[in-house]
C-alpha cells in the first residue's frame, strides 16, 4: 500500500523506506545516553522542596535549618529569582517559588544544592515552612463561580463556536454527559537536566525537553539575563507526549548552578514527576446531538469543562481544540458549543498527546452511537452519511481544503477482517480478560465491538507564527544537517536524514547538535509538527545548497544552468558531457544555507468562534474488539484495528511505530490509566498503581490501512502522525465494551467495578 | 530521584552465621534475599535497616529435596523463577506453581525468593508511598504516625495481605523451619501470620525461613486463582488457593485459603465442608452450582476489603467469591483428570 519515493539508484535509506533509527539499538540495549545519565566534574545535586498542600499560605519560610546541614551548597526560594517571577507558556501564572501561597499539590517552594542526592532531599525537608492550609476547590464545575484562586481568575479560558442556526431543530435528537479522567503521559524517562555555569556569566543547561527555544525564552527572562547568555542543549530524551512542553525545573537549577558557580544535576522521582508535569485534562462534557429521520446531523450543542488546574499552562490552547473539535469529522450544518477551562487547586493540566482532541472523541463518539440507535441505524452507516469532505464545511466556518479521507479510513476499518473468537486451544492465561491470573470463565465472558472516528489540527493554529529552522551543510561530499528541533523519541533524527539522502542522494548524513546556540527555533515537538515543518526546513536547506552547487558548476564550467542537475549524487548534463561526484563538483568549496519554513498563516477565532484557525487536519478510525468478563468486570482488549490519514509514508516503520504507540495510550485511557485525585492529593503517583497497560495488556494493532492522500502544501505530502492514531481508540475501546456489557459506560477509565457492580446486585454485598 | 539510604551489607558463610548475625545485631538489622520487596520499601523510608544480612548467595537455601514423608522441602532461597520452570513440582503442586508464576515480573521472579515472599509486607496504598507523600498526608500507624489513615477508628493497622504464594502453601498444609540463634523449630505456614498489618509476621524478627516443607500430594490436586487488573506486574486485589482431595470420583477434604482481604491470609477451609462427598463429576457439569455458590459465599463471608487498594472494596470482596468458585472448579478437573 505504501508507495516507496525513490531516492537514486542503489542508495539506500531515502524517503518512503522504513529506514531504522540511529537511536534504536542503543535504546534497547541500554547504551543510550538519557539526561539523567549526565555528569559533570565537581557537580552538585538538586532537590526541590514541594508543598504538601494543595491550597494554603505560607505564613513564614526558615532555610537556616538546610544551611545547617553538611554539604549544602545553596539553598534559594522566592527572593532569590533575578528576573520575572514566574512563567508560562501561554502567560507567565506560574510562579518559580511559591511566595505567600500554594495552589497544587507538589509546586516547588525552595530549591536546595548539595553533594549527594540524600543530602540535598535531607537538607529541603529540614526547611520549616508555617502554612496556613485553606479549603482546595478541586471541582472543576464549583470553580467557576468560587472566589478565585488566582489573581487572574479561575476562568483561564472560555470559548464559544455557534455556527449556522443555534434554533436548528431535527427529528431526533440524543444526549449524554461524559467524562473523562486525568491521563498522565507515563514517559519512562523523568525530568532531569544538567545546569552549567559559564565563564561569561551565562548558564548551559543540558536537558530533555520538548522546544528548546522557548525554554530559553522562559528561562533567560526568570534569570534576567539576555538570551544568549541562556544556551539549552538538546540531551537523550525519555519519552514526553507533551509532559516536557512546560518547564518544571530548569529555571531553579540554572538558578543553583549560578548561584553556587558549579554544575548542579537534578532527577525527578517518579513522584515527582507525577507532580512536576503537566497532565491530560480531565473533562465534563454534555452533548446533544440532532438529526433528521435520515440519519443527517442537524445540530450539535455541547457544553465543555476542562479541569486546568492550578496554572494555565496550554489550557487556552487545549480547550480552543476541544471546542473547534467538538462535534468529531462530521458535516454539521448547525453548532453550539459553550467551552471552559477552569482553574482549581488539582494539579495543572497541559498538553498531551491528542491536545483535546481526545476527550471530545470519546463524548461524540458515543454520542454517534447513541444517535445510530435511535435512528436504528448502523453506526458505520451513520458515520460514514455525516463525514467530512473536502470542500465541507467545519463547524468553525472553515471551509476543508486539503485532503479528508474520513469516509476512507471508516471504509478500510469496517472492512477489515474481524477477529476469531477465542477456541479452547487458546491459552486461557494469554486469551482470556484477567490476563495470566485467569480469572475469567469462558462462559462468562462477553465480545463486543467498538467503532470510533476522530480528528484532530496539525501544527500551530490561531494566527501563531508557526516556523523551524535547518541548517544543510555540504563539505567534502558529506552533507551535516542541523536544527534544534527535538527528537522526542518520534524519529525525526532519521526523517531529517532520509530528506537530505533523498536530495543529494548521498548515504552519509550526519546530524549537528541540537542547541539554542548557533541556530533558530524549531518550534515545539508537539502538535504532531515536526515531519512537516522541520521537514520543510530540512528540505529547504538542502535544496538551496544544491541549487548553489549546481550553479558553482555552471559557472566554473561555463555551461547554462538549466543544463545541470543533481541526480543520484552526481552532478550532471542531460548531453552526458558533465557527471562529477559531489566532491568533484564542490572542487573544495563549502557550500552552507539555512533555511527558515513556515506554513501558510491561520487566523484567530473570532466570538462566535469562526476562522480559518487551522492548517490541516488527519483523521483516524479504530475499532476495538474486547472480551469482558461480566461478574468480574475485567476487560481483555482482543485487537485494535485502524485507518490513519497521513498524506504519504516516508517512514513505514516509524509510522507504524507511532500508530501503535498511540492506539495503546488510548487503551490506557479507555480501561486503567487514570491519576486518582483526592481533595488534590495525587493518590497513585507511582507505576505501582498509576497503571499503563504492559506489553500483555496492550492489543495487537491492525493496520487496516494507511491511507496516502498527498496533503497539498506538506513536503512530500507527509501529515503529522504523532497524535492522530491515539485519540479514537478510547472511544472505539469504551464502545466495545458498552456493546458488551449494554452498560451505559459514560466515564473513562472504565474500571472492572464500573461493570461488575452495576451488573451484579451491588447492594447484596453491601451488608 | 530515590537512592538507597546507607546501610551495612553482611555476607554470612551459613544459615547459622546469619543467624548469629541476626541475634547480635538485634533490632537494627534485617534480613534480604532477593530484596525485591525490602530494598524499594527502603528507598521510599518504609523500612529502615543500619544492617542487612543477605541470604540471597547461601546455596544451602537453595537445596530441592524429597521427605521421607514423600513430601517436599524447598529452600528459601529458591527463586520464583526455579519455582515456576520446574515441570515435576507443576504436577505435584499446581496451585503452588500457579501462585509464584502470577508474582509480578519475570525480571522480579528471577531475584525475588520464595522466603521472601512468605515474608513480603503487608500492603496498604496510605503506605506504599514515598517518605515525602506519606508526610505530606499525615503519617500512618504503620511507619512514623499513630492513626489507621483507611480506618481512622481502628486500634490496629489494616494492611493487606499480599504474598501469592503463602496462601497457596497454606492450603497445601506446608510448614516452614524456622532458625535463630535460639534454635531451629518447625511451624505450619498459617501459624507465621498474624491479623495485624503492622506486625504481620508471628515469627521473631531474627528468624530465618530455612526451608518450605509441601506434605505429599497423592490424592490431591490445587488451584491458585489471583484477581488483578493487568496481565502481570500487579499484586494480588483478591486470592483464592483450593486444594481438595479425591483417590476416587469423590471429594474426601477441601481447604480453601483467601487473600488479599485481610491482614492474614484467612484459612476458611470450614467453608469447604459441603463439598465433602461431592463427586467431581456433579461438580463439574453444573449440577452442584448452589453448593458451590454456598461455598464460595461462606468463604468469602470473612472477606474484610477496605478501601486501600486499587479497586472498588466491595467489588473485591465479590472478586473473592467468585475466585472460590473458579478455584475449586480448576482443582476439581484436575482430580477428575487424574481418575479418568
Ligand atoms: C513491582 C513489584 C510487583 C510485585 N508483585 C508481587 C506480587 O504480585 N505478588 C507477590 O507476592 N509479591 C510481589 N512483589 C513482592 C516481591 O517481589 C516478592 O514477594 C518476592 O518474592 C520477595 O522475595 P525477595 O527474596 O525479593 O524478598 P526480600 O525483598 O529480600 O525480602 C522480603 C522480606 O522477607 C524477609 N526475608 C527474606 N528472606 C527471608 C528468609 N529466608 N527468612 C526470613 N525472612 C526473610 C526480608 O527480611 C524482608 O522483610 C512485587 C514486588 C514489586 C517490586
Ligand atoms: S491500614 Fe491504616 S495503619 Fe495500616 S498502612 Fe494503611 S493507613 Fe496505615
Amino acid at each position: 500500500m505504501t508507495t516507496v519515493l525513490t531516492t537514486g539508484p542503489g542508495l539506500r535509506g531515502g524517503l518512503g523506506e522504513s529506514v531504522r533509527r540511529p537511536d534504536g539499538g542503543p535504546k534497547a540495549r541500554g547504551e543510550f545516553a538519557f539526561s539523567s545519565d549526565l555528569e559533570a566534574e565537581d557537580m552538585l545535586w538538586a532537590h526541590l522542596l514541594r508543598s504538601p498542600h494543595p491550597s494554603a499560605a505560607i505564613s513564614s519560610l526558615d532555610l537556616s535549618p538546610a544551611f545547617a546541614v553538611p554539604g549544602v551548597a545553596a539553598v534559594l526560594a522566592a527572593g532569590d529569582v533575578p528576573g520575572r517571577q514566574s512563567f508560562g507558556l501561554d502567560y507567565p501564572d506560574q510562579p518559580v517559588f511559591a511566595g505567600k501561597v500554594v495552589r497544587h499539590v507538589g509546586e516547588p517552594i525552595a530549591a536546595v544544592a548539595a553533594d549527594h542526592p540524600i543530602t540535598a532531599r535531607r537538607a529541603a525537608e529540614a526547611i520549616a515552612v508555617t502554612y496556613e492550609v485553606t479549603e482546595p476547590l478541586t471541582d472543576p464545575e464549583a470553580a467557576m463561580e468560587a472566589p478565585p484562586i488566582h489573581e487572574r481568575g479561575n476562568v483561564l479560558f472560555h470559548q464559544d463556536i455557534v455556527h449556522g442556526d443555534p434554533g436548528a431543530t431535527g427529528e431526533v435528537s440524543v444526549e449524554g454527559s461524559y467524562a473523562t479522567a486525568m491521563q498522565d503521559q507515563a514517559f519512562l524517562g523523568p525530568e532531569s537536566a544538567l545546569a552549567v555555569p559559564a565563564g561569561d556569566g551565562g548558564v548551559d543547561l543540558y536537558l530533555a525537553t520538548q522546544w528548546l527555544h522557548v525554554d530559553r525564552d522562559q528561562i533567560a527572562a526568570c534569570l534576567g539575563l539576555p538570551l544568549d547568555l541562556v544556551r539549552l542543549h538538546l540531551s537523550g530524551v525519555g519519552g514526553a507526549f507533551g509532559a516536557r512542553e512546560d518547564m518544571s525545573m530548569q529555571v531553579q537549577l540554572c538558578l543553583l548552578a549560578m548561584r553556587t558557580g558549579r554544575p548542579v544535576k537534578i532527577v525527578f522521582s517518579r513522584e515527582e514527576s507525577f507532580l512536576g508535569h503537566v497532565h491530560r485534562h480531565p473533562a465534563r462534557m454534555w452533548y446533544r446531538h440532532s438529526a433528521d429521520a435520515d440519519g443527517n446531523l442537524v445540530k450539535v450543542e455541547a457544553k465543555l469543562i476542562l479541569d486546568g488546574g492550578a496554572y494555565l499552562s496550554s489550557s487556552p490552547a487545549v480547550l480552543q481544540n476541544a471546542a473547534c473539535f467538538a462535534a468529531g469529522p462530521y458535516r454539521v450544518p448547525n453548532a453550539v458549543v459553550d467551552a471552559t477551562a477552569v482553574r482549581t487547586n488539582n494539579p495543572p493540566c497541559g498538553a498531551m498527546r491528542g491536545f483535546g482532541a481526545v476527550q471530545v472523541c470519546f463524548a461524540y463518539e458515543t454520542q454517534m452511537d447513541k444517535l445510530a440507535a435511535a435512528l436504528r441505524m448502523d453506526p458505520v452507516e451513520l458515520r460514514l452519511r455525516n463525514a467530512l469532505r473536502t470542500g465541507d464545511t467545519m463547524i468553525t466556518g472553515q471551509v476543508l481544503s486539503g485532503a479528508a479521507p474520513v469516509a476512507e479510513v471508516i471504509r478500510a476499518v469496517a472492512a477489515a477482517p474481524l477477529p476469531a473468537e477465542p477456541g479452547p486451544s487458546d491459552a486461557p492465561e494469554i486469551a482470556l480478560p484477567g490476563g495470566a491470573g485467569r480469572t475469567a470463565e469462558r462462559d462468562r465472558v462477553r465480545r463486543g465491538i467498538g467503532f470510533a472516528v476522530g480528528f484532530k489540527n496539525l501544527m500551530y493554529s490561531a494566527g501563531f507564527d508557526d516556523f523551524t529552522t535547518a541548517r544543510c551543510r555540504l563539505e567534502e561530499g558529506r552533507v551535516t544537517i542541523t536544527s534544534a528541533a527535538v527528537e522526542v523519541g518520534q524519529g525525526l533524527v532519521t526523517l531529517m536524514q532520509q530528506i537530505a539522502r533523498h536530495i543529494f542522494g548521498v548515504a552519509d548524513v550526519s546530524l549537528g547538535e541540537a542547541t539554542t546556540a548557533g541556530i533558530g527555533s524549531a518550534g515545539s515537538t508537539s502538535a504532531s509538527r515536526q515531519t512537516w515543518m522541520t521537514g520543510g526546513a530540512v528540505e529547504a536547506a538542502c535544496r538551496a545548497v544544491a541549487e548553489r552547487l549546481v550553479s558553482s558548476v555552471a559557472q566554473r564550467l561555463e555551461r547554462p544552468l538549466a543544463s545541470l542537475r543533481l541526480d543520484g549524487g552526481r552532478v550532471c548534463s542531460d548531453d552526458g558531457a558533465v557527471d562529477l561526484s559531489l566532491v568533484g563538483a564542490a572542487s573544495g568549496q563549502v557550500f552552507e544555507e539555512t533555511a527558515v519554513y513556515r506554513h501558510p498563516p491561520t487566523e484567530e477565532l473570532d466570538e462566535k468562534g469562526q476562522g480559518n484557525a487551522h492548517v490541516s487536519f488527519a483523521f483516524g478510525a479504530h475499532r476495538a474488539v474486547v472480551d469482558v468478563d461480566l461478574d468480574l468486570g475485567l476487560v481483555r482488549v482482543v485487537d485494535v484495528t485502524t485507518a490513519q490519514d497521513v498524506g504519504r509514508a516516508l517512514n513505514p516503520l516509524q509510522l507504524i511505530g507511532q500508530i501503535e504507540g498511540g492506539t495503546a495510550q488510548g487503551v490506557g485511557l479507555a480501561v486503567m490509566e487514570e491519576i486518582v485525585l483526592d481533595r488534590g492529593t495525587v493518590r497513585n503517583p507511582s507505576f505501582t498503581d498509576y497503571i499503563i497497560p504492559t506489553a500483555l495488556d496492550s492489543p495487537p494493532v491492525t493496520i487496516a490501512g494507511l491511507i496516502e492522500e498527498p496533503e497539498p502544501g506538506a513536503p512530500h505530502g507527509a501529515k503529522g502522525a504523532g497524535e492522530p492514531p491515539a485519540i479514537s481508540s478510547t472511544a472505539a475501546v469504551a464502545a466495545a465494551i458498552r456493546d458488551a456489557t449494554g452498560l451505559e459506560l459514560a466515564r473513562v477509565p472504565i474500571r472492572p467495578q464500573d461493570i461488575a457492580l452495576a451488573l451484579a446486585a451491588f447492594e447484596e454485598d453491601r451488608q | 530521584m530515590l537512592r538507597l539510604p546507607r546501610f551495612r551489607y553482611l555476607r554470612p558463610q551459613s544459615v547459622a552465621e546469619a543467624a548469629d548475625l541476626m541475634a547480635e545485631h538485634g533490632e537494627q538489622a534485617m534480613l534480604v534475599a532477593g530484596g525485591t520487596d525490602l530494598l524499594p520499601k527502603m528507598k521510599r523510608g518504609q523500612m529502615e535497616a543500619e544492617i542487612l544480612v543477605g541470604l540471597g548467595h547461601l546455596a544451602e537455601l537453595r537445596q530441592l529435596e524429597r521427605s521421607d514423608d514423600g513430601g517436599l522441602r524447598i529452600g528459601a532461597g529458591v527463586t520464583l523463577s526455579q519455582i515456576v520452570h520446574d515441570a515435576a513440582l507443576a504436577r505435584l503442586y499446581p496451585g503452588y506453581v500457579r501462585a509464584a508464576a502470577l508474582v509480578s515480573s519475570p525480571a522480579l521472579r528471577n531475584a525475588g525468593t520464595i522466603g521472601g515472599n512468605l515474608c513480603v509486607d503487608t500492603r496498604c496504598n496510605f503506605y506504599d508511598q514515598s517518605y515525602e507523600w506519606r508526610m505530606a498526608v499525615g503519617f500512618c500507624m504503620k511507619k512514623d504516625g499513630d492513626i489507621c489513615r483507611v480506618a481512622p477508628a481502628s486500634k490496629r493497622c489494616r494492611a493487606i495481605a499480599s504474598s501469592d504464594t503463602a496462601p497457596a502453601a497454606m492450603a497445601l498444609g506446608a510448614t516452614v523451619t524456622l532458625v535463630s540463634s535460639a534454635g531451629r523449630r518447625e511451624v505450619p505456614v498459617s501459624a507465621l501470620y498474624e491479623d495485624d498489618g503492622q506486625f504481620y509476621l508471628a515469627k521473631a524478627a531474627d528468624e530465618i525461613i530455612e526451608s518450605i516443607q509441601l506434605p505429599a500430594a497423592t490424592d490431591w490436586s490445587s488451584s491458585y486463582v489471583k484477581v488483578r487488573r493487568r496481565g502481570s506486574i500487579d499484586f494480588p486485589l483478591a486470592g483464592v488457593a483450593v486444594a481438595l482431595k479425591a483417590a476416587g470420583p469423590v471429594i474426601e477434604e477441601g481447604r480453601i485459603v483467601i487473600t488479599a482481604v485481610a491482614s492474614r491470609p484467612l484459612d476458611v477451609s470450614e467453608a469447604a465442608e459441603p463439598l465433602v462427598g461431592c463427586t467431581l463429576a456433579s461438580l463439574l457439569e453444573g449440577q452442584r452450582d448452589e453448593l458451590l455458590t454456598g461455598v464460595a459465599a461462606s468463604a468469602a463471608r470473612p472477606a474484610k476489603p477496605l478501601d486501600n487498594a486499587d479497586l472498588h472494596y466491595v467489588w473485591r470482596k465479590q472478586m473473592t467469591r467468585r475466585g472460590v468458585e473458579q478455584a475449586v472448579r480448576e482443582a476439581a478437573t484436575a482430580l477428575l483428570a487424574r481418575s479418568a
